[in-house]
């Protein structure tokens, strides 16, 4: 009785589920058909060929070194038969442009378009403006322009591209090494490059390992302590004096340099390892100990033992 | 004297000929080096922060897999090599017929057994004294911390209580060389000896002071302490506890206590645990080694006096 | 006078528990003598020697070496004294040489001393050609007589052995008593302990018997017999079983004739002169018989028997 109950339920709610598809389906076919209807008459009032560039989101903001990608409407009408565009874009220095297929295509970039005047619809073209990464673009609006022609057809669309100011920087060394070596007792030199990677100016940037990241004991001392400007782009080599302390133990240490400005805008830091060394001595101490323990052993075998 | 400058001679040439000791002596150097090289690895995370008695530190230090320190070693090793140079001591000479032909010589009867106990001393005064100098040279050689004047000095009592804790397990087995006419017998008795003092002794105190004083989570401090203070005294009965107490104290500054119990609940209670001065330490674990010599004395007096009284028969 | 004895003990007792060792012994032995102890095992023959040489404490009574009490002044005596004991032994692991120079250091002489004493003794041994070998390749005889060396290293002025022939063959023993002669030789008061009766009567020049811790006898060989057989040296063994008193007079009268004893189913006639052909004379005149007699002359042996008989 239950089973039979299940069934029924089943089934009407199949035949609702398919009735609510056909009610909202057919007022889009019933758009579609109309826009169909309506863009009809427009080719044949006119009869004029043209191409229309449409783009939703014309001003891109953001900072340097990211890219800027903008979807751009292509629509060609009036023609009877299909036709090749050439596509253009006019991009301030230091840009580099790329056009692509909005949707697919074959992956490379594109030079130029086909377009068919028969379709009703526009294709989608992709633009990315990308800085140079060698040369990071100064904050500000950068106008870009983007022309679509073919004979005397032609269309262009303004895009602004605003860069923002960004922040950020990098501590590196001049050869990529990270470790080190230092000798406990003594003064041991290290090099290290703040970089500005970002596009604004750091000032005040304060070099230091806070004695939570250092070998306790050890001393670190940077010079310069503070780099008073440091333009976008540039970098500043500060030398580090490593000093481990008399008792330092042989054996790798983690030592973390870190730089900030005074606006604290940015943060930079890092790991170094540092090889502690004992003073020579010490060891050749050790080395002395240990054979002289050997000879008087051996003396010892000698001189008690028979034979 | 004459009599006790020749018996010590031959027994310190018997010893440096024996291939028993040359076995003893490579098997404990190597021990030593294996313990202090994994100290040398390990001693950095045990060290931490602190950089007081650092060179110290190089004999107390375990590995994090393997739980085996060089005082562990050491106070493992050392009633092993005692009871080697002890165990056969007079018996070996009764059962080999030299006995009454030593004992009809001019010399002190005496003079056979102090000889004989000054050569083992001398022998074990070597063993140590070399083993613990090789392993700082090394470890200077491996961490390069020089020690101070006062781990010096520590490591000089240090190897005194060794020396001493060596001696209290020779002349017990040279009791038992004097009581028992067979080294087999002897050897074995004093193995077991050892056995029991060095395993038992700690489970049995636990057993005794936990039956006695019973401690649980709820109890106060003072009954801790009270159970603590029990549980020691009666596991003072094993000289390898003594040995272990007072070296603790003297290789680690920072004991105030031969307890570590007892340093837990005063760390609890706000006390800082300063490292003492050596005389401090020495305060600290001056009953232990008082105790040390007084059974050392004991059982060698023991030995001396049935060896002294013992008829010399040559079967 | 002390002096007169080398070895002299006073009433030495040594006990046990309540097994008593030795029961008052009081042995004299003079100047270059050579001593023998003969006694069964367990006689207290070794145990005397203990005490004599310090190794053991008496239980009362005294000993006295050269004048030396061995309890109280064990050095002297054991400067004077050496001792082979019953088994002895050597460092195994040392040479013959090396063994001997110990003992030579453990007295007290110089190296160069110890090294021309150890030539000398071993020279005397016959173990030259071997001073070189580990002792443990010493065979039992060898050690023995390395064991003589080592007692001869120290020129005593006494020399003690214990039971130094046994379990050596005939010829290791022959080798072993005529070094002790010789040492005897050189004034050297020698003290054996055998239970070996033949090479004692051989080299001896005392003899102590020992039965149960007691000294039962003690004299020269030829005093000990005449002991033991009632002063007399033979034994004339008349095969009459009841004599009669004239007979018995009449022999009595015989110039010799120490003793006259009825056994069952002889007579027994002890003399200190083989008077064999008076007694027959004697029993001719007195029964008119021709008797057929049995003479005997003693040896050690049966000394040593007689004594173990009685006891």
């Amino acid at each position: 009785m239950n089973k039979c109950g299940i069934s029924i339920v089943l089934i009407c709610l199949c035949i609702l589920s398919l009735a609510v598809n056909l009610v909202m389906i057919s007022p889009a076919m019933a758009i579609l058909s109309q826009s169909n209807a309506d863009s009809s008459p427009v080719v044949f009032q006119d009869d004029a060929e043209k191409i229309e560039l449409t783009c939703q989101y014309p001003v891109l903001s953001s900072y340097a070194g990211v890219n800027y990608s903008w979807d751009i409407s292509v629509l060609y009408s009036g023609g009877k038969e299909p036709r090749t565009f050439d596509l253009k874009a006019t991009i301030p220095e230091g840009f580099k442009a790329q056009i692509t297929p909005g949707y697919g295509g074959t992956g490379g970039e594109i030079a130029a378009i086909r377009l068919d005047p028969t379709k009703s619809y526009p294709e989608s073209i992709k633009l990315v403006v990308v800085p140079y990464v060698w040369q990071v673009p100064t904050p500000g609006n950068y106008p870009i322009s983007f022309e679509v022609s073919s004979g005397d057809i032609k269309s262009s669309i303004n895009l602004t591209a605003i860069v923002t100011v960004n922040y950020d920087m990098k501590i590196t060394t001049p050869d990529g090494r990270l470790n080190t070596e230092a000798t406990a007792g003594q003064d041991s030199n290290f090099t290290v490059v703040i970089n500005n990677t970002g596009s604004g100016n750091l000032e005040k940037v304060t070099v230091e390992s806070r004695s939570t990241n250092r070998p306790s004991g050890w001393t670190v001392t940077f010079n310069p302590e503070k780099i008073e400007s440091l333009p976008a782009g540039e970098s500043k080599e500060v030398q580090v004096t490593i000093r481990p302390t008399e008792k330092t133990i042989a054996g790798d240490y983690m030592l973390s340099v870190e730089a900030q400005p005074e606006a604290k805008n940015a943060y930079g830091n890092l790991q170094i390892r540092v090889t502690a060394l004992t003073p020579t001595i010490w060891g050749w101490v050790g080395v002395g100990i240990v054979v002289l323990v050997v000879l008087l052993l051996a003396v010892m075998f000698i001189r008690f033992g028979r034979r | 004297m004459t009599g006790f400058k020749e018996v010590f001679w031959k027994e310190l040439a018997d010893n440096f000929n024996s291939k028993r000791f040359i076995i003893l002596f490579m098997l404990v150097y190597l021990a030593g080096i294996a313990t202090i090289y994994i100290a040398a690895q390990n001693i950095r995370s045990s060290v931490g922060d602190s950089t007081d008695f650092v060179f110290l530190h190089l004999f107390i230090v375990s590995g994090s897999n393997i739980p085996f320190s060089f005082l562990l070693f050491l106070s493992i090793f050392i009633p092993i090599v005692g009871i080697a140079l002890g165990f056969d001591a007079i018996n070996s000479e009764r059962t080999s017929g030299n006995l009454s032909r030593l004992l009809t010589q001019p010399l002190y009867r005496d003079d056979v057994i102090n000889g004989k106990f000054l050569a083992g001393v001398v022998m074990l005064s070597i063993l140590i004294i070399s083993v613990v100098t090789l392993v700082a040279g090394l470890g200077l050689r491996m961490i390069g911390v020089p020690p101070e004047a006062e781990e010096v000095l520590r490591l000089f009592v240090f190897i005194f209580i060794s020396i001493l804790y060596g001696a209290f397990w020779m002349s017990l087995s040279i009791l038992f060389s004097v009581l028992f006419r067979k080294t087999a017998t002897s050897a074995l008795a004093s193995i077991a000896v050892w056995l029991f003092l060095f395993l038992f002794m700690t489970l049995i105190a636990g057993l005794i002071a936990s039956s006695v004083i019973p401690v649980d989570q709820n109890s106060t401090v003072e009954e801790v302490a009270s159970f603590d203070t029990l549980y020691r005294n009666i596991s003072r009965i094993s000289p390898s506890n003594l040995y272990g107490e007072s070296v603790q104290a003297i290789l680690l500054p920072q004991m105030g206590s031969t307890s570590p119990t007892m340093m837990m609940i005063g760390i609890y209670s706000g006390l800082n645990p300063a490292p003492l001065p050596l005389g401090q330490s020495l305060i600290i674990v001056w009953p232990q080694l008082v105790s040390l010599l007084a059974i050392t004395a004991i059982c060698f007096a023991v030995a001396y006096i049935r060896f002294m009284r013992e008829e010399i028969r040559s079967t | 006078m002390t002096n007169d004895f080398v070895i002299e003990t006073k009433n030495l007792s040594r006990l046990y528990g309540k097994f008593i060792a030795v029961d008052n012994l009081n042995l004299q032995i003079a100047e270059g003598e050579i001593f023998g102890l003969l006694g069964p095992n367990g006689a207290g023959k070794t145990t005397s020697i203990l005490m004599i040489m310090g190794l053991s404490e008496p239980t009362s009574g005294t000993v006295r070496v050269c004048g030396y009490n061995p309890a109280r002044e064990p050095i002297k005596v054991k400067r004077v004294a050496g001792y082979l004991p019953e088994k002895v032994g050597f460092y195994d692991d040392l040479t013959a040489r090396e063994n001997l120079e110990y003992t030579g250091r453990l007295n007290g002489f110089q190296d160069k001393v110890i090294a021309a004493k150890i030539t000398e003794v071993l020279e005397k041994v016959g173990l030259s050609s071997v001073s070189d070998q580990l002792v443990g390749k010493y065979s039992h005889g060898m050690k023995q007589r390395l064991g003589i060396a080592d007692v001869m290293i120290k020129s005593p002025k006494i020399a003690v052995f214990d039971e130094p022939t046994s379990g050596i063959d005939p010829e290791g023993t022959e080798q072993v008593l005529s070094i002790i002669k010789d040492m005897a030789k050189q004034k050297v008061t020698v003290l054996i302990s055998s239970h070996q009766l033949h090479q004692i009567q051989k080299i001896c020049t005392q003899v102590g018997i020992f039965s149960k811790g007691k000294l039962v006898a003690s004299g020269s060989v030829e005093k000990l017999g005449r002991e033991a057989f009632r002063k007399g040296k033979f034994n004339i063994i008349l095969p009459i079983s009841q004599p009669t008193d004239k007979l018995l007079e009449n022999i009595k009268s015989i110039d010799g004739v120490v003793d006259i004893n009825c056994v069952h189913d002889a007579t027994v006639i002890t003399a200190s002169e083989d008077v064999s052909k008076e007694v027959e004379n004697a029993v001719a005149s007195t029964t008119g018989l021709k008797v057929q007699m049995k003479v005997e002359e003693f040896e050690l042996e049966k000394v040593y028997m007689e004594y173990f008989k009685e006891s």
